[in-house]
């Protein structure tokens, strides 16, 4: 009774937009500016007529935040679409999906695609393709699951399968790609992956009560006027918008889309809207934050941020799980 | 005299070629608790689910409207253990029940706010209505969750199991509320799998077995020992005692009933 009170105590994630929001703004602009004063090793407040920081950084800059959101609001769509607090944007085939598209470009030299024109069809196209798989065998939110996994598998299958026959000179490009790194974006590309990420988010943003609706099951959220398989469908689409934007921008990262809505959840909870904007600004953070430490850790070597991020998802992943296994009240919140 | 909650002439549940329920001239009253009870696998979620329109064939009225397939049904479903795993807020988890009025935006009116507040007053719940509904006990959910219905507004409530898991404190409490709330007017349609709390809280009795409505009725018509021993396949006495008018039910008879 006391453990359940003590946590309760929380209050359900600020309930002052205003105040909350400021700080969080406030804090979230300071942490950029600092960031953005790393370069060579050393500090020094950004100079922004800098054509290094005009040109190299800021790009960057946008890139991590644009990508951490993205990945971070498809991930808590995704998990209350899943009703499981490890569901990442991998899981409904875009990751896996825009490997095996890029991958393709890359080892066999199909020319006149681009490579990011090919991440986000590959990625959008075994979505597609997992989502009508799991209309024709009526599989539900279960079926989509292990039909996600599935063809992530066999994604995975095909792209080793091309590697393994490619040269090394293509190897090497592929290998950089699939690390996923935020140094290779330019504004030129955010002008076109933006609308897409904006639709995918203004999707999660319109059905996020539905989903509020559907944590609680089927029958009830169909007693509320739920449209269950529209609800479905259109989570994953908007999810799958927002990711393969971010895999057109950035390679594949995981992780974040996992970790950083699970932290917020347990942070705070909240309506699933508030749990995905939360995420959003956040995840944008986290991983500016983490590709500023693999810029400047072992300088002049640029770590990549999804190697950065898969050193840290394991260690959250342990922690998580010990919580996952602490009984009821101690349990993350999806 | 209001129209009856459900006149059904025909129900049917089929899973493929198998059927799951079927039955004929199934009756609830207006402003009644309802409990359907029978021994396990009989049915009753089955019945109760065809009942809400999740699955199944009805034909007949409910509340004087016929049923038509794939058209909402105006009632409120609370389901087994909903909202364990949520992280939303009591209010927040109550004011849900708002969603059909809502706009697409979902902003909610003063209405709708007004009728969260009336639905968490009538269940006690205004002191947790900030905290965190994975947070509450069993209990406290449960409560949460006819909250969550009634903010829902409307003439009928079915709820599977919902003493599923509570302790005889919780359970005599809550079949008590939901007596009040039939008292007010509404419908009452759960499964339960107390014989004694069905006994004594519902007046209106569904007996299911085997994937059919074997009776129908108040406690009175339908209460007696060999019925229920029959359906159960164990010796049961059925008796009210005069002085209090509460029923009570025997079970310790000696072997199984063929």
């Amino acid at each position: 009774m006391s453990s359940s009170r003590t946590l309760g105590a929380l209050p359900a994630w600020p309930r002052l937009p205003g105040a909350g929001l400021g700080l969080a703004a406030l804090g979230g602009l300071a942490l950029i500016w600092l960031l953005a004063g790393f370069g060579a090793g050393q500090w020094q407040a950004p100079d922004w007529h800098d054509p290094i920081v005009r040109q190299l950084r800021l790009p960057r800059i946008a890139n991590a935040l644009l990508v951490g959101a993205a990945l971070a609001m498809s991930g808590a769509a995704l998990q209350a679409l899943f009703r499981n607090p490890l569901a990442d944007p991998g899981l409904i085939g875009t990751s896996s999906g825009a490997a095996l598209g890029v991958i393709a470009v890359i080892a066999l030299g199909i020319g006149g695609l681009s490579v990011p024109l090919a991440a986000f069809g590959g990625g959008l196209a075994v979505t597609a393709l997992i989502l009508l798989l799991n209309r024709l065998l009526q599989g539900g939110q279960a079926g989509l699951l292990i039909i996600g996994v599935v063809v992530g598998a066999c994604c995975g299958a095909i792209v080793s399968l091309l590697l393994f026959l490619s040269d090394d000179l293509t190897l090497r490009g592929a290998m950089s790609w699939l690390s996923g790194s935020l140094a290779e974006a330019r504004f030129a590309e955010h002008g076109y992956v933006l609308p897409v990420m904006a639709l995918g988010a203004a999707t999660l943003l319109l059905v996020a009560r539905d989903l509020d609706c559907l944590l609680l099951g089927d029958d009830t959220a169909r007693s509320l006027g739920v449209h269950v398989g529209r609800t479905r469908t259109l989570t994953a689409v908007g999810a799958a918008l927002l990711a393969g934007g971010a895999v057109t921008l950035s390679g594949i990262i995981g992780f974040v889309g996992m970790m950083v809505p699970n932290a917020i959840a347990l942070l705070g909870g909240g309506t699933r809207r508030q749990l995905m904007l939360w995420s959003a600004w956040v995840g944008a953070l986290f991983l500016l934050l983490i590709d500023t430490l693999g810029r400047e850790l072992a300088y002049p070597v640029d770590l990549p941020a999804g190697v950065m991020a898969a050193f840290a998802g394991p260690v959250f992943f342990i922690w998580l799980f010990r919580r996952l296994q602490g009984g009821r009240h101690d349990r993350p919140r999806l | 005299m209001t129209a009856p909650a459900f006149e059904l002439d025909h129900i049917a549940v089929h899973a493929g070629s198998r059927c799951l329920f079927s039955a004929r001239q199934l009756h609830i009253p207006a402003g009644s608790l309802c409990a359907i009870i029978g021994p396990n696998g009989a049915g009753k979620t089955t019945l109760l689910r065809a009942l809400a329109g999740f699955h199944g064939h009805c034909h007949g009225h409910s509340l004087g409207q016929p049923l038509r397939a794939g058209q909402p049904r105006p009632l409120a479903w609370v389901g087994q253990h909903e909202g364990a795993d949520s992280p939303l807020c009591v209010a927040d988890y109550v004011m849900l029940g708002r969603r059909p009025q809502l706009g697409w935006l979902g902003r909610s009116s003063v209405a709708d706010q007004q009728a969260v507040a009336q639905a968490l007053g009538s269940m006690a719940l205004q002191g947790l209505a900030g905290q965190r509904l994975a947070t509450l006990s069993g209990g406290e959910r449960q409560r949460a969750a006819i909250a969550r219905a009634l903010a829902q507004d409307t003439p009928l409530m079915l709820l599977d199991e919902p003493c599923n898991h509570l302790d005889i404190r919780h359970q005599q409490l809550l079949l008590r509320q939901l007596q009040q709330l039939a008292q007010q007017g509404r419908t009452l349609v759960c499964v339960l799998h107390e014989l004694q709390l069905a006994a004594n809280y519902a007046d209106w009795l569904l007996l299911v077995a085997d994937g059919q409505l074997v009776a129908q009725g108040t406690p009175d018509a339908l209460l007696h020992g060999d019925l229920l021993s029959q359906v159960y396949r164990w010796p049961i006495r059925a008796e009210r005692q005069a002085a209090t008018g509460r029923w009570q039910l025997d079970v310790h008879g000696h072997g199984a009933v063929a």
